[in-house]
């Protein structure tokens, strides 16, 4: 799974805080030089892959990328990424309008159970259903796994959106002379638009990195085939000449969604007041509903779960793993725990400087960090770890700190995002008020700032070390020698067709990543309620 | 810098004093008063505030009017210390707090800030932030004499979001009260509650100040809550204090015309001097004016307010006919807007009358006018 971010590009930008407009101080040199050095550090990949394809020769790499095999890549991974999304689209959507506006029974359980797929890797999900039938393969089977597992991307953005949005212009359209079916489409769905293209952005994106997915299923996208020319071939510039086209692709779907969520603005009319939606009747559509609901959480849950049960069951192989591991999870533990700190502690800085400072260069510098979601974790692994054999000197070559340091970049816009958050919950104004009441700034800093700003943290954290436990491709790569980790020791076994002994790592994997979504989960729910008059 | 108007200049005759500091130096007991001087601040080439010069007596509480971006924000920011004054000195009490080289920091400043919204913590309850200024030791007896001050003696426990609007300002004043400052700084405290909560708050707030004996500044676009809530008010234009004195003096006097339609209701109309009267459309009038005599037969401008013109029937002998154009019913008054047959200008005059008036558009009325009125020196025309 790549990333898991409930509201990364979703309209919400927590409600207007409560502060005394920022006033400009004298530049704030040191957040400035902070934050130039993690933008470099950000785009240091994207500099590596372009200096190999410089070394490799111009005519060469134009040569590489003209020809039959990457149409056919160009060809799988476009279709791919086209029918997925809309799938995703159409499912995360429904399921959104239904959890939060219907009077669907069991509303709460299923807005867990629909989103909880989303902790299951999807490499993860794609052996469980290719482990049970044959049948599973190629670009059926390729649409069937991704759509099951990354549609929760666009669901959680979509119900946020219509929690948030004012159900009185459902009402008014109504009253205007528009019928169920045309406020259906104009009002409603035109309320949660920009967080049904963010989204698809994110399923995109996903899609365009996944890896272990496909190489399960046999189905040959640009990443595997990068994969292989890399790890497999050892051919370095067919790698970086496809990592090329693909950072290229990404970019197109970064500024597609740009475009297409054109200037319209969200916005309530009115103060903080804000009526609880009546819910929709289901009537007779009730049951079906239902049974809908039903079959998605079986097929996305149920289905991974139940085949890594079974495969721990029919193996019984547990007593050989049991070390191995423990091993592997701890270091899992360890490297998503310290790349999790450096993102967010990379993401502090710039995105102080973004909100607490106005000027344009400052927002433009937080918008380049965002550059980084068009590099696949592959590309980034690749390019890390070419440049530091190559050129460094073999200096962190094959090292975890080389690989905390791919995790940092890679997750960094999800740490961003949970950052800004959180900064946005302590405007300057509190702690001017705690300094007028005759407190210094240290003391301020550890009574005001401090609490206000650290479920944010918190929430940073989780999102990138989720990530990170999940996280394969770049692992693969990187992974020191003789070190596992959950995902590239299921990977090995999963490889060797060893199914009894790979299912219980994909379980491992699971309960980590499940922890973190529930503080997660808390965590983005209460944001909107946070620092508003109540009534 | 000295075209800054003090209020004993004006033609109430008051014993102001102000500038010359005789209250600074008697000024002996906690609450200080403070004084303002060639204050200046400008965002990048934006000039906000140019020279300002204020002077609030100690335990007073004075209002700073001004429309919205006249920079009265910039003015309490000075004041607390969160920005810094590009030049001026700002003094409270005798102790310099911005001058040449010297800034004291906010938590230096003893300036007790309620900033609009309140700005409470909100990870904290109540009686916490009430007792966020105060040592460990100060804060279990002074938290609940400020919660009982402020009436809300049994909220001490909830947090800022179960309060409503109204509650949180004056958890916000207790918090800003709690550090026993020597001048409050209130921040448009009332702009975001509901109308009729907010006649209740202010009447709260200003017996809270009282009981606290506190110098309060207090910042408003509002000109009902600037003349019923202070002692004295400043009007904040274009930089510098346009005018600084009493409600009953800032209404019935202003400085200018701009000062007068800015605060209240007026009617201004061209007249000539004749001695100590004013020839105008409505009859000869006492004329009143601020500073030097004027010569005779001069043009000056006429403020006439709404509540100085009489109606009376149709068929009155005294008198300038007119017809009512317009009619604002208000409950306990009506403004109603009246052509006069033989002015030339197609100006309305307002007009205030009692609210039970049965006229209504159209109907014929003879108006005439209670002097004396104010003049200025007419401007050339625009």
């Amino acid at each position: 799974m790549g990333t898991p971010a409930p509201t990364i590009l979703a309209p919400a930008a927590p409600s207007r805080p409560v502060s005394v407009s920022p006033r400009r101080a004298p530049r704030p040199w040191l957040l400035i030089g902070l934050s130039t050095a993690v933008a470099l550090v950000l785009v240091a990949p994207l500099t590596f892959l372009l200096f190999e394809a410089h070394g490799a020769g111009t005519s060469t790499i134009l040569h590489l990328i003209f020809r039959g095999l990457t149409v056919s890549l160009l060809w799988n991974t476009v279709r791919l990424t086209f029918v997925v999304t809309a799938l995703c689209a159409v499912i995360g959507t429904a399921a959104a309008w239904f959890v939060e506006r219907t009077d669907l029974p069991g509303r709460r359980i299923w807005a867990v159970l629909v989103v909880v797929p989303l902790a299951i890797p999807d490499f993860v999900v794609s052996f469980g259903w290719a482990s049970l039938s044959t049948r599973v393969t190629g670009f059926q089977g390729a649409v069937l796994v991704m759509t099951l597992a990354i549609y929760p991307l666009v669901y959680l953005p979509v119900a946020a959106s219509f929690r948030n949005s004012d159900p009185g212009q459902e009402e008014l359209a109504r009253s205007l002379g528009a019928g169920r079916l045309q406020t259906f489409w104009r009002v409603t769905l035109g309320q949660a638009r920009v967080a049904i293209l963010g989204g698809c952005l994110l399923v995109a994106l996903v899609l365009l990195a996944e890896y272990g997915a496909f190489e399960i299923l046999g189905y040959q996208t640009f990443t595997t085939e990068i994969f292989t020319e890399f790890n497999v071939s050892f051919n370095v510039p067919t790698a970086s000449a496809l990592s090329l086209v693909l950072v290229l692709l990404s970019l197109v779907v970064l500024s597609g969604e740009g475009v297409a969520r054109g200037r319209g603005r969200l916005s309530r009319s009115g103060p903080l007041a804000q009526r609880a939606a009546r819910p929709h009747r289901l009537g007779r559509a009730r049951l079906p509903a239902l049974v809908g609901f039903a079959v998605l959480v079986g097929l996305a849950l149920g289905v991974p779960i139940g085949s890594s049960v079974y495969w721990i069951l029919r193996g019984g192989h547990a007593f050989l793993t049991g070390v191995s591991l423990l091993d592997a999870t701890w270091h899992t533990a360890l490297y998503s725990a310290i790349a999790a700190a450096s993102s967010t502690a990379m993401a502090l800085p710039v995105a102080l400087l973004a909100i607490r400072h106005s000027g344009r260069s400052y927002l433009l510098l937080e918008r380049s960090t965002y550059l980084v979601l068009a590099m696949p974790g592959l590309v980034i692994a690749l390019a890390l770890s070419y440049f530091s054999e190559r050129y460094a000197d073999g200096f962190l070559y094959q090292s975890a700190p080389l690989l905390v340091i791919a995790y940092a970049i890679l997750f960094f816009p999800l740490a961003l995002v949970g950052v800004r958050a959180s900064i946005a919950q302590a405007p300057v104004g509190f702690e001017e008020v705690g300094r007028s009441l005759g407190r210094g700034r240290f003391s301020v800093l550890l009574r005001v700032t401090l609490p206000l700003v650290s479920p944010g943290l918190a929430a940073a954290f989780c999102l990138v070390f989720l990530s990170a436990v999940t996280e394969l491709t770049a692992t693969l790569i990187l992974i020191p020698t003789g070190v596992q980790t959950l995902s590239t020791q299921f990977w090995a076994y999963q490889q060797n067709l060893s199914y009894g002994q790979a299912a219980p790592f994909a379980l491992a994997i699971i309960a980590i990543a499940a922890l973190p979504s529930v503080v997660l989960g808390r965590f983005f729910d209460r944001l909107p309620s946070r620092g508003r008059p109540a009534r | 810098m000295s075209n800054i108007p003090s209020p004993d200049e004006t033609l109430s005759g008051r014993s102001g004093g102000e500038n010359n500091s005789s209250e600074l130096t008697e000024d002996a007991k906690r609450p200080s008063g403070l004084d303002i001087v060639d204050l200046h601040k400008s965002f990048g080439t934006h000039p906000v505030l140019t020279g300002l010069e204020l002077n609030v007596p100690a335990g007073s509480f004075t209002a700073i009017l001004g429309s919205s971006g006249s920079g009265k924000t910039t003015l309490l920011r000075l004041l607390a210390g969160f920005d810094r004054p590009d030049r001026g000195v700002v003094k409270i009490g005798e102790r310099i707090v911005d001058g040449v080289s010297i800034h004291v920091q906010p938590e230096q400043r003893r300036i007790g800030y309620v900033p609009q919204e309140g700005c409470l913590f909100p990870h904290l309850t109540v009686a916490a932030n009430v007792g966020f200024g105060l040592s460990r030791a100060a804060r279990r007896g002074r938290v609940s004499e400020l919660l009982e001050l402020v009436g809300l003696a049994d909220l001490g426990r909830r947090y800022p979001h179960q309060l409503s609007g109204g509650q949180q300002q004056r958890v916000a004043l207790a918090r800003a009260l709690a550090i026993e400052p020597e001048v409050v700084l209130l921040d448009e405290p009332f702009a975001s509650l509901d109308a009729h909560m907010r006649a209740s708050v202010r009447e709260e707030v200003q017996r809270i100040l009282q009981a606290s004996a506190t110098t309060t500044l207090l910042v408003t676009h509002d000109q009902d809550e600037a003349l019923s809530l202070s002692d004295r008010v400043a009007v904040l234009r274009d930089g510098q204090i346009a005018q600084y004195a009493t409600p009953q003096e800032l209404y019935a006097r202003p400085l200018d015309d701009r000062l007068a339609r800015f605060v209240g209701e007026a009617n201004l109309i061209e007249g000539v001097l004749d001695g100590a009267f004013v020839d105008t459309p409505l009859g000869k009038l006492p004329a009143l004016w601020h500073g030097e005599p004027l010569p005779s037969s001069c043009a000056v401008s006429v403020l006439i307010r709404p509540e100085q013109i009489d109606l009376h029937p149709a068929d009155s002998e005294t008198g300038f006919a007119g017809r009512i154009v317009r009619t604002g019913y208000h409950g306990h008054d009506a403004v109603l807007h009246v052509q006069v047959n033989q002015a030339e200008t197609a100006e309305h005059l307002l007009v205030r009358t009692l609210g039970e008036t049965q006229l209504s558009p159209g109907s014929a009325v003879k108006l005439d006018v209670r002097g004396p009125v104010l003049v200025w020196l007419a401007r050339p025309s625009h």
